[in-house]
């Protein structure tokens, strides 16, 4: 849904596609647990168990409706916030993320799925860059070093590790080196800002 | 007379090791220590699963070399402790176990300080207990000692709770301090008893600095120590509440990169001067500076 905010923003905002959007987000908001902040539904088909790849767009969607939302967009992004900090948590003490998550953030970690742990840390990056807690920062820097050790010579980075897992099992998807080299270039660019402003 | 245990990390921590021998020599001999055997197979399987292979080899190959450690350890570390024990004029030695043998001090290597074992021997009936390391303390731990458990930790608390707190305090341009508060179930959440201001007037590095925070860390244990062996140990009124702090976790190599560029920086100097005491070392910078300015 993020998307579309982004191209109402580029035309003539519609505010009617806003309000569609936002009912969209708010049915997503009315399905997270009070008391964990998983959101249920997160996987493929809508099951509870989902894997790490489709948490993190349902966060990453959450946070990019925030900032074409702005004030109107408050509840996402704290939302998206409460989930982050659960997995950031996770990533710090077991240095990775699991391959798939259910309700009460329970961890399925029989395997790990490549292209979330990327687009996680793109997620911490993108929550530093807006609240400027290093402690995500941290954590963005830590999970691509767990992928470029599983990075084959040709470049391919595997869907699972083991590569049997249940997500992308047995194949190389090309948007999980996509993800890698978008986190390693955002990486980059946020440490050089960083060692700039200090 | 006092009854306390010290728990260390492994058998040849040195830091567990010099406050020992500092302890029998001054007349507090613990009546118990609890020592980590890091080749445990809990322990190893617990390495092999967080940190991989390479991690257990650079563990086995520490043990040979004679300076073991749960990780790697920056090299001031080691300085600041042989700095602190010759203060105290006592010989350095790294073996906890020798220590032990040679004070007649019960001891016991367990897998796991939150084990049946450690907790049977934690039962012991002693006043309170010195936290050398050793892992994360749970809740029978705790119950089992009667009294407070001690620990020193590298940070300003509440502000700055977990691992790598001196580094996370100097990123976030907070003055470090060494804090001493009572271990609970929360991680660095226990009341604070006694906090010193690191003396950075020395320090030209991160190196330096964990010299000097290595030694006032024992410096203020040792303080704790003493107070508590005479029953003077009482929490400071400082908010240790759940929410008043955030934890922090080991800090990525890449960070402690910008950090160590920071402390090399005029830059970082300047706000920091500010916060704290006159640094004596950046004037001296200051004024090397000037004397090699070209004179006419």
């Amino acid at each position: 849904m993020s998307p579309i905010l982004e191209a109402n923003l580029l035309v003539e905002p519609d505010p009617q596609v806003n309000r569609r959007v936002q009912s969209g987000l708010d049915a997503v908001l009315s399905r997270q647990d009070a008391h964990t902040g998983f959101i249920h539904g997160m996987g493929f088909q809508g099951k509870d168990h989902a894997p790490t790849h489709t948490i993190a767009y349902t966060l990453q969607g959450l946070l990019e409706a925030r900032e074409h939302l702005g004030e109107g967009g408050a509840r996402y992004g704290s939302a998206a916030e409460r989930g982050l900090a659960r997995l950031f948590q996770i990533a710090e003490v077991r240095k990775t993320l699991p391959g798939a998550l259910s309700a009460g953030w329970t961890q399925d970690r029989r395997f790990a799925c490549v292209t979330g742990n990327c687009q996680v840390a793109l997620c911490f990056l993108a929550l530093w860059q807006r609240n400027g807690d290093p402690r995500y920062l941290n954590a963005a820097c830590r999970l691509p070093m767990w992928v470029s050790r599983r990075q084959r010579v040709s470049g391919a980075v595997a869907g699972s590790v083991p590569l049997w897992g249940q997500y992308m099992g047995f194949r190389w998807p090309n948007w999980a080196v996509k993800y890698f080299l978008d986190l390693t270039g955002e990486l980059r660019h946020g440490l050089i800002t960083l060692a700039k402003v200090s | 007379m006092k009854r306390f245990l010290v728990t260390c990390s492994h058998p040849r921590s040195e830091h567990a090791a010099a406050f020992l021998s500092a302890a029998c020599g001054a007349g507090y001999k613990p009546s118990g220590v609890l020592i980590v055997n890091p080749f445990a197979p809990s322990q190893v399987r617990m390495v092999l699963r967080r940190w991989g292979r390479d991690a257990l080899l650079e563990r086995a190959q520490r043990l040979f070399a004679g300076r073991l450690g749960g990780s790697k350890k920056p090299a001031g570390r080691g300085a600041g402790v042989r700095r602190w024990i010759a203060e105290k004029g006592q010989p350095f030695s790294a073996n906890v176990v020798g220590i032990c043998r040679r004070h007649r001090i019960p001891f016991r290597l367990v897998a796991d300080l939150n084990g049946h074992s450690a907790l049977r021997f934690a039962g012991g009936g002693f006043d309170f207990a010195v936290y050398l390391g050793g892992g994360i303390l749970r809740r029978d731990f705790l119950r089992a000692v009667s009294g407070p458990v001690l620990n020193a930790h590298d940070g300003p608390l509440p502000a700055i709770r977990g691992v790598s707190a001196l580094e996370w305090a100097l990123f976030l341009g907070i003055e470090p301090e060494i804090t001493l508060h009572r271990i609970d179930a929360g991680i660095d959440t226990g009341g604070v008893y006694l906090r010193r201001r690191l003396v950075r007037e020395d320090a030209d590095d991160l190196d330096d600095l964990r010299v000097s925070a290595i030694g006032t860390a024992l410096d203020l244990l040792w303080e704790g120590l003493e107070r508590a062996w005479v029953g003077d140990l009482h929490p400071l009124d400082i908010a240790q509440a759940e929410d008043s702090g955030l934890q922090y976790f080991g800090m990525h190599a890449y960070l402690a990169e910008v950090l160590t560029w920071r402390l090399q920086s005029s830059l970082y100097r300047h706000p920091m001067r500010a916060i704290g005491e006159p640094s004596t070392s950046s004037a001296r910078a200051e004024s090397r500076e000037i004397d090699a300015e070209p004179t006419s």
